[in-house]
């Protein structure tokens, strides 16, 4: 089986609104310190539903693509110290887009390039602009199915089928391959490479094509006018409560929350 | 293209009517500068119980309901329906809710449609030759305004961002409408189903007590647990406890949980990552117990409680045991 | 605040803070200390972990404090603060299941007084364990420890109570390097950790050893130069020429006996008080501002903050020399990163190198890891720095729960364990919170191969430290290294942090520094507060207790 795993690199999302600034140049969204960036989470876990079904399926090929202008390799890097085959890098300043029509459209004729990919596996959103849209818009351009909020993925005969996470509950669904996955956080963390994996990832390198190699215009169907940051206090107007001890203030603070009448 | 749609899933609706009436306000603020017909769709329901209670939101509306065959792929089927009734209405504004179901119909429906779609959008704007809408990003921390390009443009709103709509009589009637779909030629084929006994909605709580990352695994939610039933609220929870599988991520609050905004709500153990704080920040009274004084999540909270849970827990519970039974006592 | 008016206010309540403030309520003053914690104690404590019923410390783990001119001078022994004394102190596991175990030379006899003994039995024991795999190690050995008897202890004590001499007068430690009886040479001064392992060493047990041991025990790495401080240090440890000692409590007990000392002679502690501003009149300290508004007056001012952080940020508005400002804000601290925390077991690990020797395993300071100074020397710092851990694991483990059973309940055992890691800005936080449960994974898989009791079914919790979280709650911690700024040899002694800023003094009257960034460097039981209050008493005409008791420091 070859599989197609889409990773994104986003702002560790763990930093603090402070750590975040505007760079008024590109006018998107930085780490105020460099090399604060990792794999968005979700697509570490899509990675990780790759890997089960290698684990089961003999000869499956796991290819990581990822789009963008220069691509931090150091970031991508980690995830080859796993049993990952090959890594594509899609080079240019259309793969920064904020919009969803054109990464999907980018992924989707890359997709269509490689040539017999049987899956393709997303994490369900993005931890920056958390659109939850490019798997779906990129299984709607190369015209395949696309199962959603994946917690399992497993091959059932000839149909690919996941456990879908509901509301309230799950529910199994399955498609017929070539098909476009989802994958939510309740599938489990990524693994943990070997030690022999991490010293050989040090000397892995992506494959590397350019957007303008595709062939298609990408446009955008949302033009960005403007980011800014939104004001958060730095004041903070947190009242402290005092007490000797961390118990003296348990009881503080529910004589507080009691005569202010929050409780 | 004309009009603006709104459509609702019914089993969002039944759990969540609040973020159905948040719809009706962006709509009819929209409908305001532009004068375009409202349609209402509810996906889902055959009985017509929930499309009696739309009905409630009058003025110059058009009620659809669309039934939904019982082994139709979900949301798939919705979608195509929805692409039909598109294709005869063709809406230029299509409002979805912030739900699993309102996040993927968006993206499909904005794929076959090949409109232009926007989450989370937390302001919407018609200028004479355009649509410009404001959407947070980051968790939160960031907006970005946006010129809707393409038509349609499907808005998906951020929660508890628009009032919720007051009901309002109408006498408008309900048309059912029955598209033209050959489940044998859907791409996605449902399976078994499985309900687990709902959570209660942590997005309608009154009082929410929240663990973080700090609680340190599954055991300490049960504290939270008899804290919660004593003050008459629920337990929620940042991500890394549902993602280490402490609790169920029915109750995540965050980035890629549910948005909160109770009167109060108590977080213990959570530092205030962007993530989380994007979930909860519209609280109106947050208390963060937490030993780091320089958590983010005191930037925000109105108490602060620096120590270890393991300390202030437990006698903040005893002492609300005590003064809710002395003001027990005196009432009666 | 109750009192507005002190005689001094000590700004931070760690380690040299607590000390500090004895000392200066010894000589009569009204002090106050002010910690921005809720906690007193900085690095110097203990907190319930991994598992309730567990007790873990959260920085700092060995600890010599007995020998620290306060334990004496506040009788900290009657405050509650005990220590044991195990009779070995180090030893390694190696890869191939040999190993070797060190011997305490000097024991305590007297756990009250720490008063030590020669121990011929021990020696003979170390000699023979060196010979099995290098009879010349095992001269070098006898040879070192003899000169460690007669010049380098007495001045290795001297030089860390005592505060540096100026530039062009040899301090202690160099006047050992003139002599050339000492066996510690010029050259010595600035050789790396490397080059005195192959220096003093032909056996790669003992090459592994000290390049292993020499981080745990000051930061530095194999191609750091460590200089003589610090060589004398880990000598006297990898040689186990000095006995391990135990907090009982850990950590935590040093500090409460400081803080219970402390409060009889009338210091008082305020926690949860953050300074903002040291306030300065005329160049003269007149108090300071915390972070709430509120203004506290005080003819003295000691900071036990780093250096960096009191005068850069706290003495933000006094006009410091350009290039000390310049030489301030470049202070090295890539060093001292570490991943440790407790591993809570139901039964100790059983080595395999105990078949052949029964001992192993019960040495408070034991290492595993491979027979290969080759990969220390030329590719452990690297891997660390690029992968967070090294490929091959040299993991320190300290089972305390043998000797203090308060630090664990019944038919249980605590193990601390520590390798190193890399600075904290190398890593963003979603790396290291991942990397803490990808360390915990690889220690159990490669622990396993040395103890085959070491399994997942052995473990109850472990709870790990990196440095992101040390960083987040310790500002002098920059980077989330333990050693408050590196201790390599340009930024050991008189040119800690900096050649201008190393004596405890400042260029502002009457405000004083104390903390490990300063001359006597990182660890509990080192010299800074007790040196600054020696420049105190000579500056302010405080009483010199060291005279009157009869101790040379």
């Amino acid at each position: 089986m070859n599989i197609v795993v889409c990773i994104k690199v986003v702002i560790d999302p763990l930093l603090s609104s402070t750590d975040l600034m505007i760079d008024p140049v590109r006018s998107r969204i930085v780490a105020r310190e460099s090399g604060q960036q990792v794999v968005n989470g979700f697509d570490e876990q899509a990675l990780e539903a790759a890997l089960r079904l290698k684990d089961n399926i003999p000869g499956t090929v796991i290819t990581l693509m990822s789009v963008g202008k220069q691509v931090p390799w150091d970031v991508l890097r980690k995830l080859m110290a796993l049993d990952v085959d090959n890594a594509l890098v899609i080079d240019g300043s259309a793969g920064d887009s904020h919009d969803p029509r054109v990464i999907a459209a980018i992924l989707a004729a890359a997709v269509q390039r490689l040539e017999g990919v049987d899956l393709v596996i997303c994490g369900r959103q993005a931890s920056d602009w958390d659109n939850a849209q490019v798997p779906i818009r990129l299984a709607g351009n190369l015209g395949w199915p696309c199962l959603t909020l994946a917690r399992e993925v497993k091959m059932v005969g000839k149909e690919i089928q996941v456990r879908r996470v509901l509301l309230d509950g799950w529910q199994d669904m399955s498609a017929k391959p070539p098909a476009v996955i989802t994958v939510t956080s309740e599938l489990g963390e990524l693994r943990y490479p070997t030690m022999k994996g991490r010293l050989a990832a040090m000397k892995r390198q992506p494959n590397v094509w350019s957007i303008s190699d595709l062939g298609n215009e990408f446009v955008e169907a949302t033009e960005l006018v403007e980011i800014q940051m939104i004001h958060h206090p730095k004041e903070s107007n947190c009242h402290f409560i005092d007490g000797e001890s961390g118990q003296s203030k348990g009881e503080q603070l529910a004589a507080v929350l009691m005569s202010s009448g929050l409780i | 293209m004309s009009g603006i749609m709104i459509a609702i899933y019914s089993d969002d609706y039944i759990t969540n009517e609040s973020l159905f009436r948040e719809l009706v306000s962006l709509a009819k603020q929209l409908q305001a500068q532009s004068h375009e017909r409202l349609t209402i769709t509810v996906v889902g329901d055959e009985s017509g119980s929930c499309t009696q209670t739309v009905a409630e939101y009058g003025e110059e509306l058009v009620r659809i309901a669309i039934k939904v065959p019982e082994n139709a792929p979900w949301p798939e089927y919705d979608t195509e329906a929805l692409v039909q009734l598109c294709n005869e209405l063709q809406p230029s504004m299509i409002l979805l809710p912030k739900t699993f179901w309102g996040t993927e119909v968006a993206a499909r429906l904005t794929a076959i449609l090949d409109g232009s779609a926007a989450m989370d959008i937390t302001a919407a704007t018609l200028l004479s030759d355009s649509l410009e809408v404001t959407r947070t990003i980051f968790g939160g921390v960031a907006e970005a305004r946006l010129r809707m390009a393409r038509m349609p443009a499907v808005l998906v709103p951020h929660p508890k961002i628009w009032p919720e709509a007051e009901p309002l009589p109408t006498d408008s009637s309900i048309t059912l409408f029955t598209p033209n779909i050959d489940l044998g030629a859907l791409q996605t084929i449902p399976k078994d189903r499985h309900r687990l006994a709902q959570a209660p909605d942590v997005a309608q709580a009154r009082i929410l007590i929240a663990g973080g990352r700090g609680l340190g695994g599954p055991e300490p939610f049960k504290l939270l647990e008899e804290i919660a039933s004593m003050i008459g609220g629920q337990v929620a929870a940042s991500r890394p406890p549902v993602d280490s599988g402490w609790v169920s991520g029915q109750i995540q609050v965050g980035l890629t949980g549910k948005t909160v905004a109770p009167d109060l709500y108590i977080a213990v153990g959570i530092s205030g990552a962007i993530q989380h704080i994007t979930g909860c920040y519209n609280a109106r009274n947050i208390v963060a117990i937490n030993n780091d004084p320089h958590a983010p999540i005191f930037q925000y909270a109105t108490y602060g409680v620096v120590g270890d849970w393991q300390d202030v827990l437990p006698t903040f519970y005893e002492a609300l045991k005590t003064i809710i039974k002395s003001s027990r006592e005196k009432v009666y | 605040m109750g009192v507005s008016e002190f005689d001094a206010i000590i700004i931070g309540g760690g380690h040299h803070g607590t000390i500090m403030a004895c000392y200066l309520a010894k000589a009569g003053m009204q002090v106050a200390v002010l910690e921005r914690h809720t906690e007193l104690g900085g690095g110097a404590g203990s907190e319930e972990g991994p598992a309730p019923g567990f007790r873990q410390n959260f920085c700092a783990h060995f600890t010599r404090f007995y020998s620290h001119p306060a334990y004496q001078d506040f009788q900290l022994k009657d405050e509650g603060l005990t220590y044991i004394f195990p009779d070995q102190n180090e030893g390694m596991i190696y890869e191939d299941g040999s190993s070797f175990i060190g011997y305490s030379a000097y024991r305590v006899v007297d756990p009250a007084t720490g008063h030590q003994e020669y121990s011929e039995t021990n020696v003979k024991k170390t000699y023979d364990q060196i010979h099995q795999f290098s009879p010349r190690d095992a001269d070098v050995y006898l040879d070192l420890l003899d000169k460690y008897t007669r010049y380098w202890k007495g001045a290795f004590h001297e030089h860390r109570f005592s505060p540096p001499t100026p530039w062009g007068v040899p301090d202690p430690l160099e006047a050992l390097v003139t002599n050339p009886e000492s066996g510690l040479e010029p050259v010595h001064q600035f050789m790396s950790v490397r080059q005195l392992a192959y220096d003093f060493f032909e056996s790669s047990e003992l090459r592994s050893l000290f390049m292993r041991a020499t981080p745990t025990s000051s930061g530095t790495f194999p191609d750091d130069p460590m200089g003589l401080q610090v060589l004398i240090h880990v000598l006297s440890l990898v040689l186990s020429f000095e006995p391990a000692a135990i907090a009982v409590g850990g950590t935590q007990a040093i500090t409460d006996a400081l803080v219970s000392a402390g409060r009889k002679l009338g210091v008082q502690y305020f926690t949860g008080q953050e300074v903002d501003e040291i306030l300065i009149e005329n160049d003269r300290v007149t108090g300071v501002k915390l972070v709430d508004g509120l203004q506290i007056t005080a003819p003295l001012v000691v900071s036990s903050l780093g250096v960096p952080q009191t005068i850069l940020r706290l003495a933000r508005n006094y006009p410091i020399n350009e290039k000390v400002r310049h030489r301030l804000n470049n202070v090295h601290y890539d060093r001292g990163q570490i991943l440790w925390g407790n591993v809570a077991l139901h039964e100790l690990p059983q080595y395999i190198a105990a078949q052949t020797n029964p001992e192993v395993g019960f040495q408070p300071r034991l290492y595993w890891g491979p027979k290969d100074p080759d990969y220390l020397a030329s590719k452990y710092q690297h891997e660390i720095f690029t992968l967070g851990f090294p490929s091959r694991l040299f993991v320190l483990t300290a089972p305390d729960s043998i000797w203090d059973r308060t630090r664990a309940p019944d038919n249980a055992h605590t193990v601390l364990i520590e390798e190193f890691t890399a600075p904290r800005r190398l890593f963003t936080p979603s790396e290291w919170l991942r990397m803490k449960d990808e360390f915990i994974a690889a220690v159990m898989e490669q622990w396993h191969h040395y103890a085959p009791n070491m399994t997942q079914d052995n473990v109850i919790a472990h709870r790990i430290y990196s440095p992101y979280e040390v960083g987040a709650s310790h500002p002098d911690m920059l980077e989330g290294g333990w050693t408050e700024g590196s201790m390599i040899a340009s930024q050991l002694g008189r040119f800690r942090p900096i050649p201008e800023l190393s004596d405890y003094r400042t260029p502002i009257k009457n405000l004083y520094l104390c903390s490990s960034n300063l001359h006597s460097a990182a660890g509990i039981g080192r010299g800074s507060s007790y040196n600054c209050y020696k420049i105190l008493a000579d500056d302010l005409k405080l009483p010199k207790f060291w005279e009157m008791s009869g101790r040379q420091y």
